[in-house]
């Protein structure tokens, strides 16, 4: 005990000085749990977590355990921080205490001053203090914490012999289950338990024991944790997962993540620096003090000091194990940098769950330190006590200062994580909670995952209002499928009165309107006009003002627009519209209650509702007839020059400058330009050799990798570059000429990228705008054009245009309606000049007014630089950052054409935004004087430009409306069904019908879509799960064809297997307990 | 034997640190880096052929590479990156000797 107190001396200093001011911590992604541990409990605690539209719990079950054991701590009347500080305290202790007994394990003959200085090495490290503290999220902490003690149970095991230790090492995960709530430090977890079974596998001759440990820690361990595992797994077979992969990740985009970190921290003098690169180079100020090169050198002779330890003492079979285990540490955590990141890319593609390690710096980063400190701890050994001093000085003054003074907890922009919530907060929860029905609320402003509350102390990181208020409620988005489809719409919406037309949908009752927040620094609408906005409804009667405390005002919905949780009804509108105030105004809504099915179920299910279809895309197609009258000669001119052709001597020269030319990824357009260029090149190759299978394949590969840029490109409204349609275009018809199957593959990239329809039109009209439909049934339609026109065309065919809403046959399948308009149809002109110059130092501003929802412009003009070569157009929006406008563009000098220069761009306004200004801005270049001998001074200075523009025009585009609908008016006698549900817990609903039609109805229940929910009846039947469909954009809806009284339980079945699991966690826990407490009996007795 | 052994590496070091120049050319043309890798590559099969052919000792490898991870974190990444390379394969020397003789 005497050996351990200066740790928990120094454990207790230091949250004394973090917690003195009586303030919580919080910041990131783990948020404010402390201030109501009871709510967390509550989300961790079902497989269903309830908060905004609900979602599946998953692996997050793994916190309910310490969330249990803290709630019931708060209940007995202890503070929210003193809990944060015992849990900090006991994280603290627990790390330097199992380091301390891991390392005297390893080394018995080494002195105690050296393991001291072990435990401070793996407590102050730095790559610790931004992976973990600086990072602060709650599941790193609990890692960091578990696993010097794990380390030291393993080892003590196969060093004993004991398999009691097995058991212990797998009882211990149960306590820092919180660590777990994270997929990647499983596996991590695993991949340590894997390396030490098999290292002292391979090189122990009684393999029996080892075999029998290995077994009993993985069984123990997959039974203890058996509660959270089930739903981990559960998550993974569930449509959520897949929904979530499909719609947010990509193995590609991962890729790029992961390429990014790795070039970023993946630099060996970084890592072996134990530097965060981006941390120190660009983070709080601070920690610029890690960047200094004698610090990092000082830093780097630790990591020595280690490796010259393992050099030493390699025939020992420990350090043998720890050198191994670092190595590996040192190439994961590089990612795929050299040397050899090659294997780190290779298990990256092939195995999918490997991409949980898009960061591997801060997630191997763990084993680095964890495997780095005993073998410090060994080779300081051999250093003598001036040095074994100089360390000790060395890790408490440097390393541990941003602990001591708090700063650890801090980011320069945003200050400290010391945060305390207003007490307004409190007041409106308890004012929410009186009301007992079952309801959301909606919160304005609503913007992403990340807040900044201007509170006395600022909050910065993810969004709190589920934290703090314990109803359901959405005041944010984020990444879930469903979910964020539907909130992206709605927040377009919040400064116009179409906002409450989605809240029906969402059962609301309620919205929060919030002034205590940063809205420019999460480029969220200004509260004050939300405000105003919210006024008027008010004035309006839509809705009524119920609460106004502190910075929260609470106002409640019109009875018409609340609609119940689980509701029935006959009224069905098949659509793919996600954009609901454009489908939904007439029509008695929202008096009339209304279920929106997809397009795709209106064959599956058996019910007469309306249809309407909005086109996937509208494109301004690329119609010049082709270049069918360019000679052979004229298009080769007109892409890259092509001198040598395979089989000429030069051309593998020719291959390697063209690879090493590439410009930067990063350069979009200079990248997406030359990729082009080269395919051109290949086009010209395929084009004079006639018949080249291999190049033919590898103009298809490199075509495959420009569409993979093109397609997220053009997915945000943006047309293809004109010099890359160009040079495709001159590509396509060179191919034709020799090569029609290739020919063909390009045009079939040309319609998809949009550049081309897909039925062709007469050339003789030179604009159309193309709507692409995708008709799911073969129906009759009626066509709705929202301005007069005189031609229209139906997959390039002319059709009659007398009727006002002609009607259509459609087969299922894509169709295209072409309209040829003028600019003027569809492009409304907000700001105009004819000519203008520009300097420099002209602080050139232009405003305009952006109506109250998120709009779509375009912008047109023509430059020539008199002076300079290079400036920036920024639109700064009223909500934007200050030097963060919403949009740049780089208005660059063609070095080959010195004449007027055409520039178009697109751009989309945030939402609510009231007001926006155009400004040009100088660039910053580097600008070096010799100061002395060759040392240079550099700064960045404002690169000075004259640019005269002329035909200046930023228009809203505004698209006629083109829809195709088929109405289907359900029979009389509807609503005649009644209905009332209750809600036993999160997963499980009941609902009771009484229904007098036998005609098929859809029961909706607005919750979250997830396969997992089934319906059942009372008689314990379940509803088909073909029955089972997505509902209004997100909810569940199932068609309920029986007449008469009857209930219906609506569960969500993972439940089930979490109660069973929590069942064989208790029991195997007890076991596991007994197991330990005989075995060590035994050992007593036989000692 | 050994002056063979010495006379390889020097060889060894002697083209890396040329490598390395290169880089800097490569570098300062504002060209890409990509030949990068194939030296690095270059130099792991380089110093496999030294561990089988020539019976290359673990010290010798571990040695190399401290030497290049001090050198390297003076003056550029690339021999660290080498540097890595070498200390890869003398830990895994290591264990295998480390086998070895508890076999034998």
């Amino acid at each position: 005990m005497k050996k351990i107190a200066p740790i928990l001396l120094l454990s207790s200093v230091l949250v004394i000085l973090w917690f003195k001011d009586g303030l919580l911590l919080g910041a990131a992604e783990s948020g404010l749990p402390f201030y109501s541990l009871g709510t967390q409990y509550e989300i961790t605690r079902w497989a269903w977590a309830y908060p905004a539209l609900g979602n599946i719990t998953g692996i997050i079950t793994a916190s309910s355990l310490t969330y249990l054991v803290l709630s019931k701590v708060q209940e007995l009347g202890i503070s929210a921080v003193s809990i944060h500080a015992g849990v900090f305290w006991i994280l603290f202790s627990t790390s330097g205490v199992f380091t301390y007994l891991w390392i005297r394990d390893l080394f018995p003959k080494l002195n105690y001053r050296y393991l001291m200085a072990g435990v401070v090495f793996y407590l102050f490290n730095p790559i610790f203090t931004v992976n973990v503290w600086s990072r602060f999220l709650y599941n790193f902490m609990f890692f960091w914490a578990f696993l010097p003690p794990t380390m030291y149970l393993l080892y003590r095991g196969i060093q004993r012999r004991e398999l009691k230790y097995a058991i212990f090492s797998a009882l211990l995960s149960v306590p820092f289950s919180y660590a777990m709530t994270s997929y990647a430090f499983v596996i991590i977890l695993s991949g340590i338990f894997f390396y030490t079974i098999i290292f002292f596998f391979l090189l122990t001759r009684d393999k029996t024991f080892l075999f029998k440990y290995s077994l009993v820690l993985f069984s123990t361990f997959f039974l203890f944790n058996f509660w959270w595992i089930t739903q981990s797994l559960n998550f993974l077979s569930t449509s959520a997962y897949s929904e979530t992969i499909e719609e947010f990740f990509s193995s590609k985009g991962n890729l790029d993540i992961l390429n990014n970190i790795s070039k970023r921290l993946g630099g060996l003098s970084s890592i072996l620096s134990f530097s965060h690169k981006s941390f120190v180079e660009s983070g709080p100020r601070w920690a610029a003090l890690y960047n200094n090169p004698i610090v990092r050198v000082v830093n780097f002779s630790f990591l020595m000091i280690g490796l010259l330890a393992f050099l030493k003492d390699r025939k020992r079979k420990k350090v043998l194990y720890l050198g191994i285990l670092l190595t590996i540490a040192i190439f994961l955590m590089k990612g795929n940098s050299p040397p050899l990141g090659e294997l780190y890319t290779f298990l990256f593609e092939r195995f999918s769950f490997f991409q949980v390690f898009r960061n591997p710096f801060e997630k191997f980063g763990f084993v680095f330190v964890l495997a780095l400190t005993p073998l410090f701890v060994v080779g300081l050994s051999k250093f003598g006590n001036k040095v074994l001093a100089f360390a000790l000085f060395y890790i408490l003054a440097l390393w541990g200062y941003p602990y001591f003074s708090g700063l650890v907890f801090s980011i320069e922009e945003q200050g400290s994580y010391k945060v305390n919530v207003p007490s307004y907060y409190r007041f409106a929860n308890q004012w929410l909670n009186k009301d007992e029905s079952v309801f959301r609320f909606v919160t304005l402003p609503i913007g992403g995952e990340g807040i900044t509350y201007s509170w006395g102390t600022p909050y910065s990181g993810v969004e709190l209002t589920n934290t703090l208020l314990e109803k359901p409620g959405i005041s944010f988005n984020t990444s879930v499928p469903f979910y964020h489809s539907v909130v992206t719409e709605m927040s377009k919406y919040q400064l116009n009165r179409d906002f409450l037309t989605f809240l029906p949908f969402l059962n609301t009752k309620y919205i929060l309107l919030r002034e205590d927040i940063d809205y420019k620094e999460r480029r969220m609408p200004n509260p004050s006009d939300v405000k105003a906005s919210v006024g008027q409804w008010e004035k309006e009667g839509l809705v009524t003002k119920r609460l106004a405390e502190g910075d929260l005002s609470i106002y409640e919905l019109r009875p018409e627009y609340i609609w119940p949780k689980i509701y029935v009804s006959d009224n069905v509108l098949f659509t793919n519209e996600r954009n609901l105030p454009s489908i939904l105004a007439p029509d008695g809504f929202p008096n009339k209650k209304l279920s929106l099915l997809g397009l795709e179920d209106e064959q599956k299910v058996n019910l007469a509702g309306s249809t309407h279809i909005v086109p996937q895309v509208i494109f301004s197609p690329f119609l010049e007839g082709g270049f069918k009258d360019f000679s052979d000669q004229e298009l080769i001119d007109n892409l890259f020059y092509t001198k040598h052709l395979p089989g000429d001597p030069l051309y593998p020269l020719i291959r390697i400058k063209e690879k090493l030319e590439v410009p930067l990824q990063e350069e979009f357009h200079e990248f997406l330009e030359y990729k082009t260029g080269i395919l051109g090149k290949r086009a010209i190759e395929i084009y004079r050799l006639k018949n080249s299978p291999r190049l033919e394949d590898e103009y298809i590969q490199l075509l495959d990798e420009i569409s993979s840029l093109i397609k997220p490109y053009i997915k945000d409204g943006n047309e293809v570059p004109t010099r890359v349609r160009d040079s495709i275009l001159y590509q396509r018809e060179l191919l034709q000429r020799v090569d029609s199957k290739l020919g063909d593959l390009v045009l079939d990239r040309l319609i998809e990228w949009r550049v081309e329809p897909e039925f062709p039109l007469p050339y003789e009209i030179k604009n159309y705008l193309i709507y692409r439909f995708k008709v799911e049934s073969e129906n009759k339609y009626f066509l709705r054009v929202d301005i007069p026109q005189k031609a229209i065309y139906l997959d390039g065919q002319p059709i009659e245009v007398s009727n006002s809403q002609p009607e259509l046959f459609l087969s299922k399948g894509v169709h295209e309606i072409g309209l040829p308009v003028e600019k003027k149809d569809f492009l409304k002109e907000i700001l105009h000049f004819d000519n203008e110059q520009i300097t420099g130092k002209s602080n050139w501003e232009k405003d305009f007014v952006v109506p109250n929802e998120v709009k779509n412009y375009f912008l047109e003009f023509e430059f020539k630089y008199l002076f300079g070569d290079e400036s920036f157009l920024s639109v700064s929006q009223n909500v934007d950052p200050s030097e963060e406008p919403g949009n740049i563009f780089r208005v660059k000098k063609d070095l080959d054409y010195h004449d007027w220069r055409n520039f178009s761009e697109r751009f989309t306004s945030s939402n609510g935004v009231v007001g926006a200004k155009l400004i040009f801005d100088p660039v910053k270049r580097k600008v070096c004087q010799r100061a002395i001998l060759f040392f240079e001074k550099c700064e960045e200075m404002d690169h000075d430009y004259t640019l005269e523009l002329r035909n200046f025009v930023l228009s809203e585009i505004n698209y006629p409306k083109v829809t195709l609908t088929k109405s289907q008016m359900p029979q009389a006698e509807a609503q005649s069904t009644y209905m009332d549900f209750v809600r036993i817990n999160p997963t499980s609903y009941e609902a009771r019908i009484k229904k007098k039609s036998n005609k098929p109805e859809m029961l909706v229940f607005s919750e979250l879509f997830n396969s997992a929910w089934e319906a059942s009846f009372e008689d314990g039947r379940t509803i088909p799960k073909e029955s089972h469909l997505l509902v209004n954009g997100y909810a569940n809806g199932w068609l309920v064809e029986k007449s008469g009284d009857y209930t219906v339980n609506i569960k969500f079945a993972p439940q089930r297997l979490f109660n069973l699991g929590t069942m064989v966690s208790i029991v195997s826990i007890s076991i596991g307990i007994f197991s330990v407490l005989v075995l060590s009996f035994k050992k007593h007795e036989n000692n | 034997m050994r002056t063979i052994k010495v006379a390889a590496i020097a060889l060894f070091l002697l083209i890396f640190l040329l490598l390395t120049f290169l880089e800097l050319v490569i570098l300062a043309s504002g060209l890409s880096l990509s030949m990068e890798n194939y030296f690095l590559w270059l130099g792991f099969v380089f110093w496999l052929y030294l561990i089988f052919f020539y019976h290359l000792n673990v010290s010798i490898s571990l040695h190399t590479a401290l030497l290049l991870f001090v050198i390297g974190i003076l003056f550029g990444e690339f021999l660290l990156r080498l540097a890595l390379t070498i200390w890869i394969l003398g830990v895994l020397q290591s264990f295998l000797s480390y086998k070895k003789d508890k076999n034998g």
